[in-house]
């Protein structure tokens, strides 16, 4: 669960210095930047295949209806308990490697009996489309209230320069376990059942709330300096609106550190759902989450390990790919940026 | 020097008051009766409310905020609990300890995790980041660089667990992870600890070496470095003695942060590993809902951020004489 | 012994510990065969001696000093090593069992329990001479106390100190500990008792108990209670001295008139107890006092203090824990240790788990009778870390602990553990609705998810449509306790107060006390049962009482208003240099009156 720190920051606020430049640059070409981008990043085998497994995983995610209908086991039921002699007395799996076999390909669940395979493949449904939800939501948060205030100046700056002073400061992982409770309590009396899709925009509205601030002051820096540029200047002294100036003059040359700083962000997100979900304030029971297998796992790992390396070396793969992903892209962006 | 430090420390009260401010209004909206705590089994609803009224919860929320913010300062008197001596953070629902008391004897457990872990990525990762950029080019170079990718992505609540598997329940090469005071039993206290630091370093390190590496060769191309190399000066003292304080400074803004993001993420780590620390605090009292406990541990963890940014402000000044502060 | 509190501490404990919830027993399964058969599968039957062997002592069972536990020596120091600090030392608010049985060491009460080799428990005088005396049935009740007690500062107990002792209890910050005496000592039990008497600290008395002389205490109660020396038996009901009373300080460093006081508490560290050499053995039919000194460590988890018992170096050696069980992943491991299995002690506690049934919601008797039926309780048992670790799976309302347990299985949960959905279905066919709807509340945990899933799964296969309905941890008690809540079966605790029926049923199945937040869950309001309650209160003679509840037990599973859970039980360690560490059945957990330095 850690959330995106000033490492990442750092790297974009790197590449997105000269991002602007690298745009202009290439009009000498005659080649767009997208073009050119996509050139690049062809030639990177890394790339390409972090992005194959990527997609991958984003395909798992969206087909995990049809995958299970294929394998024929759902992540609900719990077989362990329904079919004798596939869990001991003490709740762990009968087969050597967690139970792992030809009906149970990744193996059961310790307590409960229920398949780890289709657990697994709706948890990455669970986990993902939060993660992609909280970034585009965070993302665009972060752009309006980055540009604003770069744009704008004076008092609104002073805001929401503070509003993103204070949230930094906040302990964002305390926060993030504390702040569900309470954003569902607003909701939901005590009597009143707790409905599975507000945990779920619970989980988006806490993330996005404590994740927007690094990339809004990230952009306000942007802004700030691009607002001194000429071709700004030029655009205000022959009497563009502020929305024209902004839309046609600043958004197309912060395209790149907004993509790069979403990129770094992603896995991150994934990271802090899956954490909430091993710290018990996740999605609930009988959702199948990502995270909460490794709170499983963690509880059961000195009898059945074997529970424990799915989800966690299904998570290494992804964050791995995904990270590298985005250094290729970073690369494709602007081919000088040193790592 | 003073007059910024000063300015800053009443910066950071500001935004502590705001925070608390903020959580304590945020958290009371919370309907929950805390009274049910201190009450026996049978618990008829004059006693709840004698209970509401000896804590001090049968008032308006912000005069109920108010005694809270001068109990830090000036203490304050509980017919349930007597006096609460200052700084007094309230008593926790769920336990009826004092808050602060708790936060106090757990502090060390995190500050233990925390401190020693970074050590332990401080060292190793200046130590092999400065090899790296002493032998340009070298593997050690590029295994520093894939291994950070992969340290990175690794979660603690994956790798923690994995490597009690094999180290402790397995090999039983260390012992499972507790806290014994370093005042008790030092070695105790350092093989008790010694799995979470080899995990968190795992996930930090090769990123310090990443990046003291990058940083030193950078520095090494600067002027004053030729300059000095120039007139004469062996390429070892430029490099121990030059080289390495610019390269510190970037690596000291990171490490503030991910000192942040290591006490902050105490919360998983002390989780991973059953250690009882704040963090632990802070998740047992959110599943309490144990208001005062929740409030305490966070302002306290706030004031350690913005505390540790000052701090960081400051070893910059002390690193780099060019950096002033005003 | 709050359900309540019992329950926060139980989750907290599945929290911190993480593992508690399914790491069931180590190497269960990961790389081979189940793990049944020669290892844990063979543990003899979980027993309670002391089942039937409640009973009401004489005079004789009540003088000191307590016979001797062979081969006991007198000295040394006795370590005790727990998770928590004790929450509360001032009688008056002790309701725990885990601050029980430590002021036990220094907190002396008008009787106590007195256990003996063959596992029999008798009520007898502690501070008094008898169980008290009664002539009219249990509404007046007299107390002689014995000669030669004596504070820790010498001066001596009085009657006037008892007095005091219970008059104190009206005091606006005595608010944790049972109230029993309180609502009985004032004229009215229906109006509060603290606005009939608002406690001694200004000066007034409450002339419901006289002091006829230094030796004597009555009690005038408002209505009959013939178990009413039962109830001072609770440490809730200890001594206190008028000279030495600091109020709410008193709760950290309270005065002994047991055979220790306390030299330094801090808070959440340690406590230090030494001798009180004005305590006169002669006058102590319980304590021994065998070691010279007590020293307690808190902050010592169940993974650490497993470990350390099972490592037993140094101090260790000389270390009980009264709470801290078995961890849950450690039990297979210690269990076939027959070395460790030596200094284990296993038990069942007070603590009964049962599930409510709304019985104003779901009103048909039968599709209560089908819950029972279908309820998983077999798999609820192994999510939880099995018989050892949990519990005894139950069938009725009473723990066998409790006088006059009768043991029956009215719904075949025996031998269906795992339920029984073909003879849900019946029932729900006689009861005209094959499909009913139950709204399932929970407390929202790690491990009571998991358990939702396997109650929801096996209702489901019966006929039922569940809702489950998720609730905060912190306000489960508040979402439950309205009469009119929205719920159908949710989750309870209870141990009884005293180990007769009466605290054990009425205040849950009492129909007259069905009240908001009341502990009536079930809101079973039975006229039959009601009236049964009574006259069972009024019999005098123990047994035959005893003989009235368990038939009233049987009446209330009749109704099935409840599913029965678990009868918990208790599975610890202690030190090889340690002897008379014994398990304390009233308690449920380890007990330190016997305990020697060998």
């Amino acid at each position: 669960m850690t959330f995106p720190s000033s490492t990442a920051t750092d790297a974009a606020a790197e590449s997105a210095d000269t991002a602007g430049t690298a745009g202009s640059g290439s009009a000498v070409v005659g080649r767009s930047p997208g073009q050119l981008m996509w050139r690049r990043f062809r030639r990177d085998k890394t790339g390409v295949g972090s992005a194959i497994i990527v997609l991958a995983f984003f395909l798992i995610a969206l087909l995990a209806p049809v995958i299970a209908a294929l394998y024929g086991k759902d992540p609900y039921t719990t077989y362990g308990q329904n079919q004798p002699g596939l869990l001991n007395e003490f709740g762990y799996p009968i087969a050597p490697n967690g139970g792992m076999s030809g009906d149970f390909w990744f193996g059961l669940e310790p307590g409960l009996g229920r398949d780890v395979f289709t657990q697994l493949v709706y948890g990455i449904r669970t986990s993902l489309s939060i993660a992609v939800i909280v970034t585009v939501l965070s993302t665009i948060i972060g752009i309006v209230m980055g540009i604003t205030s770069g744009y704008v100046g004076g008092k609104t700056d002073y805001v929401i320069g503070r509003v993103i002073d204070t949230l930094l400061a906040f302990p964002s992982q305390l926060f993030l376990i504390v702040f569900l409770p309470v954003v569902e309590a607003a909701f939901v009396l005590p009597e009143e059942e707790t409905p599975v899709w507000l945990r779920y925009v619970s989980i988006c509205v806490v993330l996005t709330v404590l994740g927007w601030a690094t990339i809004a002051r990230l952009l306000r820096a942007q802004v700030l300096s691009l607002r001194a540029r000429e071709f700004v200047e030029a655009a205000r002294v022959t009497g563009a609106s502020p929305a024209r100036v902004i839309f046609k003059e600043l958004l197309p040359n912060l395209w790149t550190p907004i993509i790069i700083q979403a990129t770094l962000a992603l896995p991150l997100y994934v990271g802090a759902e899956a954490g909430l979900g091993f710290l018990g304030v996740g999605m609930t029971e009988p959702t199948p989450d990502w995270g909460r297998m490794f709170q499983v796992g963690a509880n059961v790992y000195h009898s059945d390990v074997t529970y424990l390396l799915f989800p966690g070396v299904s998570m290494l793969i992804f964050v791995v790919a995904f990270n590298l992903l985005g250094d290729s892209i970073r690369d494709a962006f602007d081919p000088r940026t040193k790592r | 020097m003073t007059s910024y430090l000063v300015r800053r420390v009443a910066g950071a009260l500001v935004i502590l008051i705001i925070i608390s401010a903020i959580t304590f209004y945020l958290f009371y909206a919370v309907p929950r009766d805390p009274a049910r705590a201190f009450c026996g089994k049978i618990c008829p609803p004059e006693t709840l409310a004698l209970i509401r009224h000896n804590l001090g919860m049968d008032e308006p929320l912000f005069v109920q905020y108010w005694h809270w913010l001068v109990g830090i300062f000036a203490g304050r008197e509980f017919v349930q609990f007597g006096s609460c001596p200052a700084p007094c953070l309230g008593y926790s629902f769920a336990t009826q300890e004092p808050v602060f008391s708790a936060i106090v004897d757990r502090f060390p457990v995190t500050l233990s995790l925390t401190l020693g872990a970074s050590v332990v990525i401080l060292a190793f990762g200046i130590l092999t980041g400065m090899i790296a950029a002493w032998k340009v080019g070298q593997p050690l170079d590029k295994i520093a660089s894939s291994s950070s990718v992969i340290g990175a992505s690794l979660q603690i609540y994956f790798v923690g667990p994995l490597l009690a598997f094999y180290l402790v329940d397995t090999m039983q090469l260390i012992p499972r992870p507790s806290y014994v005071p370093i005042t008790e039993n030092p070695l105790d206290w350092f093989t008790h600890l010694m799995l979470p630091w080899v995990v968190l370093s795992i996930i930090f390190t090769a990123n310090y070496t990443r990046m003291t590496r990058s940083q030193m060769v950078e520095q090494l191309a600067e002027d004053y470095v030729r300059t000095a190399r120039a007139k004469g000066m062996s390429s070892r003292t430029v490099f121990f003695r030059f080289a390495w304080r610019g390269a510190m400074i970037p690596i000291i803004t990171i490490f503030g942060v991910d000192l942040a993001t290591l006490l902050g993420g105490a919360i998983i780590t002390e989780q991973t590993f059953s250690l009882h620390g704040i963090g632990e605090l802070a998740v047992r009292a959110v599943q309490n809902t144990d208001l005062p406990m929740l409030l305490g541990v966070t302002i306290v963890g706030a004031a350690a951020i913005v505390l540790l940014n000052i701090v960081v402000d400051v070893l910059y000044a002390f690193i780099d004489p060019r950096v002033r502060l005003s | 012994m709050t359900s309540h509190s019992r329950r926060i501490a139980s989750m907290t404990a599945v929290l911190a510990a993480g593992a508690l919830a399914l790491a069931g027993c180590a190497k269960g399964g990961g790389g081979g065969a189940p793990q049944g058969g020669a290892g844990a599968t063979s543990q003899k039957p979980l027993e309670n001696k002391a089942v039937s062997a409640i009973s009401v002592g004489t005079a004789a069972d009540s003088t000191g000093p307590a016979p001797e536990v062979p081969g006991a020596k007198s000295g040394g120091t006795v370590y005790m090593i727990d998770r928590d600090d004790f929450s509360h030392l001032d009688p008056g608010r002790v309701y725990l069992n885990y601050n029980s049985s430590v002021s036990k060491l220094f907190t002396r009460t008008l009787t106590a329990y007195k256990h003996d080799d063959s596992g029999n428990i008798k009520l007898v005088g502690d501070l008094a001479t008898d169980t008290g005396t009664t002539t009219d049935g249990g509404k007046t009740w007299k107390f002689t106390l014995k000669d030669g007690l004596k504070w820790q500062d010498g001066s001596p107990i009085t009657s006037g100190d008892i007095k005091y002792s219970f008059e104190r209890l009206f005091a606006d910050f005595i608010t944790e500990g049972p109230d029993y005496a309180e609502t009985w000592l004032v004229p009215d039990p229906k109006k509060p008792f603290r606005d009939q008497y608002k406690g001694p600290y200004d000066g007034k008395e409450l002339d419901t108990i006289e002091t006829p002389d230094d030796k004597t205490v009555v009690f005038r109660l408002n209505d009959v209670h013939p178990d009413f020396n039962f109830t001072v038996a609770m440490t809730g009901y200890g001594a206190v001295p008028k000279a030495h009373d600091t109020k709410q300080k008193y709760d950290k460093q309270p005065f002994s008139s047991g055979p220790y006081k306390i030299v330094s508490h801090i808070t959440d560290k340690s406590l230090d107890l030494e001798r009180n050499e004005h305590w006169d053995p002669k006058t102590d039919p319980i304590r021994h006092a065998y070691p010279d000194k007590f020293h307690m460590e808190f902050g010592i988890q169940v993974q650490q203090s497993t470990e350390r018992f099972m490592a037993d170096a140094g101090n260790d050696k000389q270390a009980f824990t009264f709470h801290n069980a078995v961890a849950p992943e450690r039990t297979q491991e210690v269990l076939n240790d027959p070395e460790l299995m030596k200094r284990s002690l296993r038990g069942l506690t007070p603590f009964t788990t049962f599930y409510n049934i709304n019985t104003k919601r779901i009103t048909d008797v039968n599709v209560r009778k089908a819950i029972i039926t279908a309820w998983p309780s077999k798999q609820i048992q192994q999510l939880q870390g099995g018989e050892v670790s949990i519990g005894k799976i139950a069938t009725t309302v009473m723990s066998p602990t409790v006088l006059g347990y009768e043991a029956f299985d009215l719904y075949g949960k025996l031998a269906k553990p795992e339920g029984d959905p073909e003879a849900a279905k019946a029932l729900l066919a006689k009861s005209g609705n094959p499909n009913p709807t139950v709204v399932y509340a929970y407390n929202q945990t790690p491990t009571q998810e998991k358990v939702t899933v396997a109650i929801k799964e096996a209702l489901t296969k019966a006929g039922f449509k569940v809702v489950a309905k998720p609730l905060n941890a912190g306000t489960y008690y508040d979402a439950i306790g309205p009469v009119d809540n929205k719920y159908d079966v949710y989750w309870g605790g209870w141990a009884a107060d005293w180990p007769t029926g009466s605290t054990a049923i009425q205040p849950q199945y009492d129909g007259r006390l069905i009240a908001d937040n009341a502990p009536n869950y079930t809101h079973l309001n039975v006229p039959e049962i009601n009236d049964a309650i009574d006259k069972a209160n009024a019999i005098t003679d123990a047994a035959e009482a005893g003989k009235a509840w368990a038939a009233i037990d049987r009446q209330i599973m009749d109704q099935a208003a409840i599913v029965p859970e678990f009868y918990q039980t208790y599975f610890g360690l202690y030190g090889s240099g340690l002897g008379g560490v014994k398990f304390d059945p009233i308690e449920g957990e380890q007990s330190a009156l016997d305990i020697y330095v060998k």
